[in-house]
């Protein structure tokens, strides 16, 4: 891949600046400090892998406006050309968007990319194709041993100090995961920490066995507190007994003295409780009822009297049930009256209409009920043959439907025929088709008849000109003729000398001569005779076939005509007639199907005459047997089925009234035979009760019977009522006579229950009864005491142990001895029960303790820790491992070819002085021989040779990686400057020559002297334009150099002056400062550093001036536009091809001469263009791979 | 036939003495989380067969180690025992690995609702009720060293319901036709039915997740046999820490904020979703773009997992971010095998090594001998550094990838 043009639209001080025509061997860009030399090596950089982090932070925003972003147009040898564009975009968030474009404007995807690049990462791009200053210096900062280390990793095609710094790294990240320090060990101090983790749980899994034996210790001791438990109530019960004696002694005396009392009164029979209450009651009850027998014989007396004055009628109360039978059927009464009267009007109106309705139907005399049958009978026989009618007209219609429809299609069919052979002469399509495919016979063989005639033609030409030949061929060629005469004439010659010269002459091979003569000119004369004849041959059959071929054309010119003539005049050409007719036939042949159509429709028109003539049969045969039927029904034959239902209709609601009529008409009998009825009944009524009605309708009659009912019925209910007064007085009179009578008996039987002679008497024994019973219940009441004194606590035979024994006077001094007892009893379970308390809560504190689960938990933290840390180890361990494994294959694969090319170019680069680089074997260590064979080690080489090592080792790689198909760009950046000027010259030749080879470089130097050591060589040296403000900026290298001029020196800042070593030793020269860093965002400008200095740096008078090299007025051919960047990349950019080498070719190299100019506005560079900037204006690789690492 | 529905709960591997791992450092407020998530999980299963008025209860082994999970363990289980006995719930325990009958203390009196299986010979208990029996449990603890046979259980001569409770493997096949009602296993921690259909062969896993590994929820099974024999399984969370996985994916525009404002969606949508339950979380983002690069290098994981701990780990429930992990095709991503660069060889030198070989970088033996050799702990190490898994190995392979694959990119250095 080969980079033709860069546009950078916005990236740290670059906005808007377009390099076009790049060279694609070698370009060296020149620009002083800050010119923006970096900031262009990280644009490219950043096309090619991204926006990383870091540079993302240095160089963006561009510090001018812009897009952030940027093109680069490259060639990528037969995948063509590509534009590869990166910008960073805002939307929805900052992201890059890359877009790979090829030649042809097609959009790649992204992995094209990667096969540009040919699989090379950044990492690799940066420790292969790109090497500055700051490598070199470090390379210079570097011990004997690392430079040596740094240099063989070099040589191996790895990333230098990155792989050893991380191989470090991974055996250092090992080492402290385990190591043989014990204090340094991660993993070892893990393992401790888990050894006392471990311990304290062990301690603890005792506990369980501890809590084991208290519940052990707690059930004993349950055993024991129960027992002693025991013991304390049996005290406490015998110290119950004792006290409950102490407090009954008292009353359990007096009660015995009650007892004796009683049993010293005399014996008195018993009064049953209550007898005396008794006899009270019954004498009370015998007074009261004999006041109230009294009472109810005065209220009889009354009743009687208020009964007489009542008045009474006894007949009208026998009937009463009849007169109330007949008041239930008054509603009938009325309903049947009302009846009576509607149907006579109803009758009425139906003889009226039965009478108009007769008058319509022409009917005369008085009809009779069965004419509704009579018209069913008409229907009945019509309904058949109208059916038939209407059946036989539907087949005639549907008959003539079809044979219409038939026609119809028969006739659209026809017009179809006839409209396709409207064109045509026919009527018919038969004679058309057969016209039609006669024509098409007759057009092919008239074709067929010219193709013959033309092949006629040509072959009649062929034979023209064969007979032209053949007839030139009847004279010899002169050449032939003069051959054959000059043998003829040698032959004769031979002969004829044979015959006359002498013998001596000829000798003897005179004969043979002469038979040679005479056999050459016979075979000369024979031969011209067979040419002749051979000649006359193929004359006259060419002849022959000529004839035939006439008159076969002849034969077809008349066929020809006899057809022309049989075919119409007109048309066209023959094979556009034979197209017409050919599709003219299979128009027509397409038409043979319509035609079957037409065929099948018209048989189907004459079927369906067929079925209307037998339908128009049917319709007559059904017509007259519909008049049969309406004669018969003796209606008019005129008539159709629709007016016969009409009538029949009609002739139904006649009949249908009459009905109506007859039925009211015997309703009416019937309600009139129950109305009579009734009349009659409440009639008979009032004979029987001896009264007479003074209405004549016989509801009304009903009323006044009702009226008389409900009169009597007042008095009735009244005397009723007194009646059963009276009854109820008798009733409770015998009651109260019964109850005194009884009441007598049972006072007489009470007296004579308690044996008392007299109501006297039993008062006396009542009196001493009571007394006995107050002394039982006092000695009741003290038995009481004593059992609530005892409480329940023990019985009375066991408590008269104590009060009727010896122990009697002793209570008191029993009762202290059991206190004393019970007391020590209470101490002793105490004492237990503290014990208890204590297990209980050791049991509780255990139960409580975590200690055991807190240490599971860190437990198996440090059981993870532990995990993580051998994980670790052992990727740590393979990573190195294999690493080391990659490290050996690059060192027994690609280090032998690296090394291999890196003695060539150190060779070059020493001129001889070295010849060699290799390494021994098992050693990981470089040697370089010198031109007398001694082999040295690196550690001894001076500081300049060892950058010339390792120029010479990196473009070996460079040559390595070329070689398996992976072509990028070689960038330096001021890697000659620390070169003197024999070095640097020869520096500079190999990189031509390299270049040359193949492989484009592209050098970036801020050092005049350096950039006019590349003219020299005939390098194209690009200046960089001023990074202002002044807008967009297009720089258009030459694509062909003519001429070159020189820059004007004015505008830029000279480089040093700068003198090669005298004695052209190993001296190593050391810039004084660092080149200035532009400005980048994000960081402020470094101070310059001091180098080390080993030869002062001349003077600034004695630097060269470089305006005295310029030629004014000289035409430019760099271009710088300034203006607004265009956004596609492809809109304005012509695909430039690579530059040419040419500048072998002195003339177009002019040395000393400034290659562009720049815009007069860009007097001075920006110094300092504010405090986001920093970084330095170069590049350093080598900064980068300790950061990698 | 039994005359009625049973219901019992079967539990298994409680294994109080386990309290949850997985974390490198635990913070102090998930230190009691981390040691009492096990007894809450087990007081939460007691509950269930409290609330669904189980008529027993079925433990499958593995309850606790006596000594491990000490008098605190051991009270605890008492206590839980006796809860059930209030309600006149039986426990038909059949032991383990770690809770063989012989273990437990004599001393230690179990309440009589609860009934141990022998671990000399299968032992039969049968289930009563007022007039008859509803079922038969027959059950053996772990035997020592010994595999489960299925022919040691037999099914009821009187058709009555039979549930064989044990602990261990079982071989799959032998189970079929050995007409047992239900087969109640333990030993598994994750819920597994070995044997499915009418007489299904279950283990309930254990109540609550110990580590990454034990995703998802846990806790015990519901199980009815009908009036007919039908099983019907159902099953009843019952863990109060639960792990999860969650997965995000990053592109270009993705930043470190937009990526923790995910994650922490993600959080919030777990704990509503969870409201009662604390949350170990462990992500793992996939995709490509600038912040798998910064995750790849490390930092911003640091600080992603210390911000998400500081928002949502200090407040119970906890949902707190045990890792953030570039899953493989993000930290190594395919495209880089193939570059023509140190990277890409040593990316396709890896696969290689993904079997047994002499030149095996996987092969330790070599380091380890120099270890044992020089270090103190050198035996200890020696056996704790050896490798002999071939997932463990494969996995290590990957890691490996990754790092190489970080110290070897540079995309970011200027």
């Amino acid at each position: 891949m080969r980079i033709l043009s860069a546009q950078v639209d916005g990236f740290g001080v670059w906005s808007g600046l377009k390099l076009e025509n790049l060279n694609d061997r070698i370009a060296v860009f020149y620009g002083p400090n800050e010119a923006g030399k970096t900031t262009l090596l990280q644009f490219v950089r950043t096309m090619l892998y991204g926006f990383s982090h870091d540079r993302a932070h240095r160089y963006l925003p561009p510090l001018r406006g812009g897009q952030p972003g940027g093109t680069l147009h490259v060639a990528a040898g037969a995948a063509g050309r590509f534009a590869i564009s990166r910008h960073r975009i805002q939307k929805g968030g900052e992201h890059e968007e890359l877009r790979i474009v090829a030649a042809d404007g097609v959009l790649q995807p992204d992995y094209v990319l990667g096969g540009l690049l040919g699989g090379i990462d950044e990492a690799t791009f940066k420790h292969v194709f790109a090497l500055g200053l700051g490598e070199m210096q470090e390379l210079g900062t570097l011990g004997d041993s690392a430079a040596s280390e740094f240099l063989y990793q070099l040589s191996t095609g790895l990333n230098g100090v990155t792989l050893a710094e991380v191989l470090r790294e991974l055996a250092a990240s090992r080492e402290r995961t385990v190591s043989s320090d014990k204090n340094a060990c991660k993993l070892g101090d893990l393992l401790g920490r888990r050894e006392t983790l471990q311990h304290d749980v062990d301690e603890l899994r005792s506990q369980v066995h501890r809590q084991a034996a208290i519940a052990h210790e707690l059930a004993e001791l349950e055993t024991t507190v129960a027992v002693c438990e025991t013991d304390r109530e049996n005290l406490e019960l015998a110290a119950r007994a004792v006290e409950a004696a102490v407090t009954v002694r008292e009353p359990w005396r007096r009660r015995a003295e009650l007892t004796r009392e009683i049993a010293e009164l005399p014996p008195v029979a018993a009064v049953s409780p209550g007898t005396l209450e008794r006899l009270d009651v019954l004498n009370e009850a015998l007074q009261g009822r004999r006041r109230r027998i009294a009472e109810l014989v005065r209220a009889r007396r009354t009743v009687r009297d208020e009964m007489r004055a009542l008045d009474f009628n006894a007949r009208l109360a026998r009937h009463a049930p009849r007169i109330e039978a007949l008041v239930e059927q008054a509603t009938w009464l009325g309903t049947l009256e009302t009846q009576v009267e509607q149907l006579t009007a109803e009758i009425t109106s139906l003889e009226h209409q039965l009478a108009e309705h007769r008058r319509e139907l022409g009917l005369n005399g008085k009809q009779t009920h069965d004419q509704g049958p009579a018209r069913k009978a008409i229907v009945g026989r019509l309904r058949p043959a109208a059916r038939g009618l209407a059946k036989s007209e539907a087949r005639a219609k549907t008959a003539h439907d079809e044979q219409a429809a038939s026609d119809r299609q028969a006739q659209k069919l026809a017009e179809q025929i006839r409209a396709a052979l409207r064109d045509g002469s026919d009527h018919d399509l038969a004679p058309a088709l057969e016209r039609a495919g006669n024509l098409v016979a007759q057009l092919r063989r008239r074709v067929h008849l010219d193709e013959r005639l033309g092949q006629l033609a040509r072959h009649e030409s062929e034979l023209a000109d064969q007979g032209r030949l053949l007839l030139d061929r009847q004279l010899l060629p002169a050449w032939v003729l003069v051959a054959l005469g000059s043998v003829f004439v040698f032959g004769v010659v031979l002969v004829l000398a044979n015959m006359f010269l002498p013998s001596s002459l000829v000798g003897t091979a005179g004969w043979m001569l002469a038979t040679i003569g005479a056999l050459g000119a016979i075979g000369a004369a024979g031969g011209k005779f067979l040419l002749d004849r051979s000649a006359t041959n193929q004359l006259e059959a060419c002849q022959k076939q000529a004839a035939i071929l006439a008159s076969q054309v002849k034969q077809a010119k008349e066929e020809r005509e006899a057809i022309d003539a049989q075919l119409p005049r007109g048309g066209g050409p023959l094979l556009v007639r034979l197209q017409t007719a050919e599709k003219e036939l299979a128009a027509l042949e397409e038409l043979l199907g319509v035609d079957s159509q037409r065929k099948a429709a018209l048989a189907a028109a004459e079927a369906a005459a067929a079925r209307v003539a037998a339908a128009d049969r049917d319709s007559r045969e059904a017509r007259r047997r519909w008049e049969q039927a309406l004669s018969s029904a003796g209606l008019s034959k005129n008539l159709t089925p629709k007016q016969a239902r009409q009538f029949a209709g009609r002739h139904g609601k006649l009949a249908e009234l009459a009905r109506q009529h007859e039925e009211r008409w015997s309703e009416l009998q019937d309600r009139q035979r129950d109305l009579d009825a009734l009349s009659g009944r409440i009639k008979q009524v009032f004979h029987d009760i001896e009264a007479h009605p003074s209405a004549r309708r016989a509801s009304e009659q009903l009323h006044e019977l009702r009226q008389k009912l409900a009169a009597h019925e007042v008095v009735a209910t009244k005397r009723a009522a007194l009646e059963q007064r009276a009854a109820r007085l008798r009733r409770q009179q015998t009651r109260l006579t019964t109850a005194v009578r009884r009441g007598e008996q049972r006072r007489q039987q009470l007296l004579h229950e308690a044996h008392a002679a007299g109501e006297a008497d039993l008062r006396v024994r009542a009196a001493e009864h009571d007394r006995r019973l107050a002394l039982v219940a006092r000695r009741d009441a003290l038995s009481r005491d004593i059992a609530t004194g005892l409480a329940g606590r023990l019985s009375e035979d066991e408590l008269r142990v104590w009060l009727e024994g010896p122990e009697c006077e002793r209570l008191e001094a029993r009762w202290d001895e059991l206190a004393r007892q019970i007391d020590a009893a209470t101490d002793r379970l105490h004492v237990l029960h503290e014990q208890r308390g204590r297990l209980e809560q050791e049991a509780i504190s255990l139960a409580d303790d975590r200690r055991m689960a807190t240490r599971l938990v860190e437990l198996g933290a440090v059981d993870q820790q532990v995990r993580e840390a051998v994980e670790r180890w052992r990727v740590l361990t393979v990573t190195e491992c294999l690493l080391d494994s990659v490290r050996r294959t690059y060192e027994s694969e690609r280090q032998p070819e690296a090394l291999k090319e890196a003695s060539k170019h150190l060779a070059r680069l020493t001129d001889g002085r070295y010849t060699r680089i290799w390494t021994p074997l098992g050693e990981r260590a470089l040697r370089v021989d010198d031109g007398e064979g001694n082999s040295l080690p690196v550690e001894v080489l001076s500081r300049g040779t060892r950058e010339q090592l390792f120029l010479s080792l990196r473009l070996a790689l460079v040559d390595v990686y070329g070689r398996r198909g992976v072509e990028l760009p070689l960038v330096l950046d001021d890697v000659l400057v620390n070169f003197d000027a024999r070095r640097a010259q020869a520096a500079a030749t190999v990189l031509r020559e390299f270049a040359d080879a193949g492989h484009q470089v592209l050098v970036f130097t801020c050092h005049e002297h350096l950039a006019q050591l590349f003219r020299n060589l005939r390098v194209s040296v690009h200046a960089l334009p001023a990074n202002d403000d002044s807008g967009a900026i297009t720089v258009a290298y030459p694509r062909k150099a003519d001429s070159t001029e020189e820059p004007q020196g004015d505008r830029y800042e000279v480089a040093a002056a700068w003198q090669p070593e005298e004695d052209g030793g190993d001296v190593v020269e050391v810039i004084d400062e660092v080149p200035e860093e532009e400005p980048t965002a994000g960081a402020k400008p470094k101070r310059p550093r001091k180098g080390r200095r080993k030869k002062p740096r001349p003077a600034a008078e004695h630097r060269p001036a470089v305006d005295d090299d310029v030629e004014p007025g000289r035409p430019h051919r760099v271009s710088v536009v300034r203006g607004k960047p265009l956004q596609n990349p492809f809109a304005d950019t012509s695909w430039h091809e690579p530059v040419d080498d040419d500048m072998d070719d002195a003339a177009l190299v002019a040395e000393d001469e400034p290659l562009f100019e720049v815009d007069d506005r860009d007097e001075t560079w920006p110094d300092d263009d504010g405090p986001r900037w920093s970084g330095s204006d170069d590049w350093h690789p080598g900064d980068d791979g300790h950061e990698a690492a | 036939m039994s005359r009625r529905r049973l219901r019992f709960v079967h539990s298994s591997d409680w294994h109080l003495e386990c309290p949850l791992v997985g974390l490198t450092e635990v913070p102090d407020l998930l230190k009691p989380v981390f040691a009492d998530a096990p007894y809450r999980a087990a007081e939460r299963i007691v509950g269930t067969a409290l609330a669904e008025q189980a008529d027993f209860m079925i433990l499958s082994g593995d309850i606790l180690d006596i000594e491990l999970a000490g008098p605190h363990g051991v009270s605890f289980l008492l206590r839980q025992f006796a809860r059930l006995a209030e309600r006149q719930i039986a426990v038909y325990w059949a032991g383990g690995r770690v809770d063989r009958p012989e273990r437990w203390p004599a001393a230690l009196n179990l309440p009589g609702n609860v009934y141990r299986f022998s671990s000399r010979r299968p032992e039969d208990f049968l289930f009563p009720s007022a007039d008859a029996p509803l079922a038969r449990l027959t059950g053996l603890s772990r035997p020592r060293g010994g595999k489960l046979r299925a022919a040691d259980f037999w099914p009821d001569p009187d058709s009555l319901p039979t549930i064989v409770a044990a602990h261990g493997r079982i071989d799959r096949a032998a189970l079929a036709g050995r007409n047992i009602n239900y087969w109640a296993l333990g030993g598994k921690h994750r819920r597994t039915t070995l044997l499915d259909g009418p007489q299904p062969a279950h283990y309930p896993g254990t109540p609550q997740g110990r580590g990454p590994a034990d995703l998802g929820a846990h806790g015990c099974t519901l199980v009815e046999i009908d009036e007919q024999g039908r099983v019907e399984m159902r099953n009843a969370a019952s863990d109060v820490v639960r792990w999860c996985h969650r997965r995000a994916t990053v592109h270009e525009t993705t930043t470190g904020e937009s990526l923790e404002q995910m994650l922490a969606d993600q959080l919030r949508e777990l704990r509503s979703t969870s409201p009662d339950l604390d949350l170990l979380v462990v992500w793992s983002v996939a995709g490509a773009g600038p912040v798998v690069s910064e995750l790849r290098r490390g930092e911003l994981a640091e600080t992603l997992l210390a911000r998400l701990r500081r928002r949502f780990g200090h407040d119970r429930p906890v949902a707190w971010s045990a890792a953030i992990e570039l899953e493989p095709e993000a930290a190594v991503p395919p495209a880089w095998s193939q570059q023509d660069s140190l990277l890409g060889d040593f990316l396709r030198a890896l696969p290689q090594f993904d079997g047994e070989g002499t030149n095996d970088p996987a092969d330790l033996s070599g380091p380890l001998e120099l270890l044992v050799g020089q270090t103190p702990r050198g035996q200890q190490l020696d056996r704790l550094l050896r490798l002999s898994d071939p997932a463990n190995r494969r996995r290590m392979l990957q890691k490996a990838a990754a790092l190489g694959a970080s110290l070897l990119t540079s995309e970011d250095k200027p």
